[in-house]
């Protein structure tokens, strides 16, 4: 059976790519924002935000939602970042490198702000 | 205690409805033998997953979502095919299933298709589990109630299993030409609903990004949050707001391949209806 081989493969690419995203925040120092939200029954909170280009931080809690367990950030129909399976009390960060521009803010089934809009400006 | 036994459950119904269909079939074909290594490969995955779930959480890595989806995408799709050969090989083989019962000499699958089985248990236990368990163990450790969230998330986990026993149990148990009918419909609506599935982690992967507007409000239906609507993503991938190309996939696989499922039964009873009807020209009038 192959499948110690298949186990080793994806291990090695989930640990290469886990180490991936770890060297790059590391490297940035000072100059990656972080974005906080928090996860409601009403969606995104805050449902608008704004930062400058470069690399972001997005740091999502839950915050007592019971049917919103996960954000996305998209731009267009395209999903570029995003943290599932967050119930209550749980958070996750992940980070994305922006141009300038409008980006959706997605909490799927949140009740009044289920999309939010994120303005990236130019780098000052 | 529900949002974390919701998740855990859907994650788990998952990859437990695939290895109790696998288990099933293999068993209904006549390939017993082929339960061990079926066993012996989901408890490596489960085991591999469990491994990189507390490596991550020692090195205080997050599971890399984008990855994540790109292997469940994959992995769905390779079930996909898995279960829509399930489907073709037992339309092909319903007639010799009726026709052998007594003799007992039903062909048995050949020894590659089972390995391509057994393999396919192993892989649907890995696609949901590195997921399922980093879930499981933040649900124990980070949580506001750590006591409640993660006896929520056993118990989903748990029921999860039991269903995918129960699948195993009845499609063991069911005779044999009604087996082919009842597994034969509720394969093709499991398949349509891992398509859509994998439309689904295909776009939260970053492949797909057109017709994503909402084809459908089925919130009435799967409400987020709650264990009805966890089992209906969970097990026929039905979404509380599917998009359009979800919605597509899953109305192009079912409908030709619920018909597919249908024909051989018309065609074995086409032999008695021309008996009856040999006589007199008055059926056809009535058409």
């Amino acid at each position: 059976m192959r499948a110690p081989l298949v186990i080793a493969s994806v291990v090695a690419a989930l640990g290469a790519s886990a180490a991936g995203c770890g060297s790059s925040s590391d490297g940035d120092g000072g100059s990656a924002r972080t974005l906080s939200f928090k996860l409601t029954d009403a969606g995104c909170e805050p449902a608008t935000a704004t930062a400058p280009a470069g690399e972001i931080e997005f740091e999502v809690t839950n915050d007592g939602a019971g049917s919103v367990t996960e954000f996305e950030v998209l731009e267009g129909d395209e999903v570029l970042g995003e943290k599932e399976d967050l119930t209550e009390g749980l958070s996750g960060s992940f980070s994305l490198t922006l141009a300038p521009g409008s980006y959706t803010l997605y909490c799927p089934n949140g009740t009044e702000s289920e999309r939010g809009t994120l303005k990236v400006t130019e780098h000052a | 205690m529900v949002p974390t036994l919701v998740i855990a459950l859907r994650e788990g119904v998952e990859a437990s409805l695939i290895v109790g269909i696998v288990a099933a079939f293999c068993v209904k074909e006549g390939r017993r033998d082929a339960l061990r290594p079926m066993w012996f490969g989901v408890a490596l995955a489960a085991a591999a997953c469990v491994v990189v779930a507390v490596g991550l959480r020692m090195v205080g890595q997050e599971l890399p979502q984008r990855e994540q989806e790109m292997l469940e995408t994959v992995i769905g799709l390779i079930a996909v095919g898995a279960v829509t050969y399930m489907i073709v090989w037992m339309r092909q083989h319903a007639r010799g299933l009726k026709a052998s019962l007594e003799g007992h000499a039903r062909s048995a699958l050949a020894v590659g298709s089972t390995a391509a089985l057994v393999g396919m248990a192993f892989l649907a236990v890995l696609r949901e589990g590195f997921e399922t368990a980093v879930f499981m163990l933040a649900a124990f450790q980070d949580s506001a109630d750590p006591v409640a969230a993660g006896a929520g998330a056993v118990i989903g986990l748990v029921a999860a299993i039991v269903l995918g026993v129960a699948i195993y149990r009845g499609g063991v148990r069911i005779n044999l030409s009604r087996f082919f009918r009842i597994t034969g419909f509720v394969l093709v609506l499991v398949a349509a609903g891992l398509l859509a599935t994998s439309v689904h982690t295909a776009h939260e992967a970053g492949w797909i990004t057109g017709m994503q507007g909402q084809a459908v409000d089925l919130t009435w239906l799967v409400q987020p949050g709650t264990v009805t609507g966890s089992l209906l993503t969970g097990m026929l991938g039905l979404q509380p707001e599917p998009t359009v190309i979800e919605a597509l996939a899953y109305v192009l696989y079912a409908v030709p391949m619920a018909l597919y499922v249908v024909w051989p039964d018309r065609k074995r009873r086409r032999p008695e209806r021309a008996e009856v009807r040999s006589a007199p020209s008055t059926a056809e009038s009535t058409a």
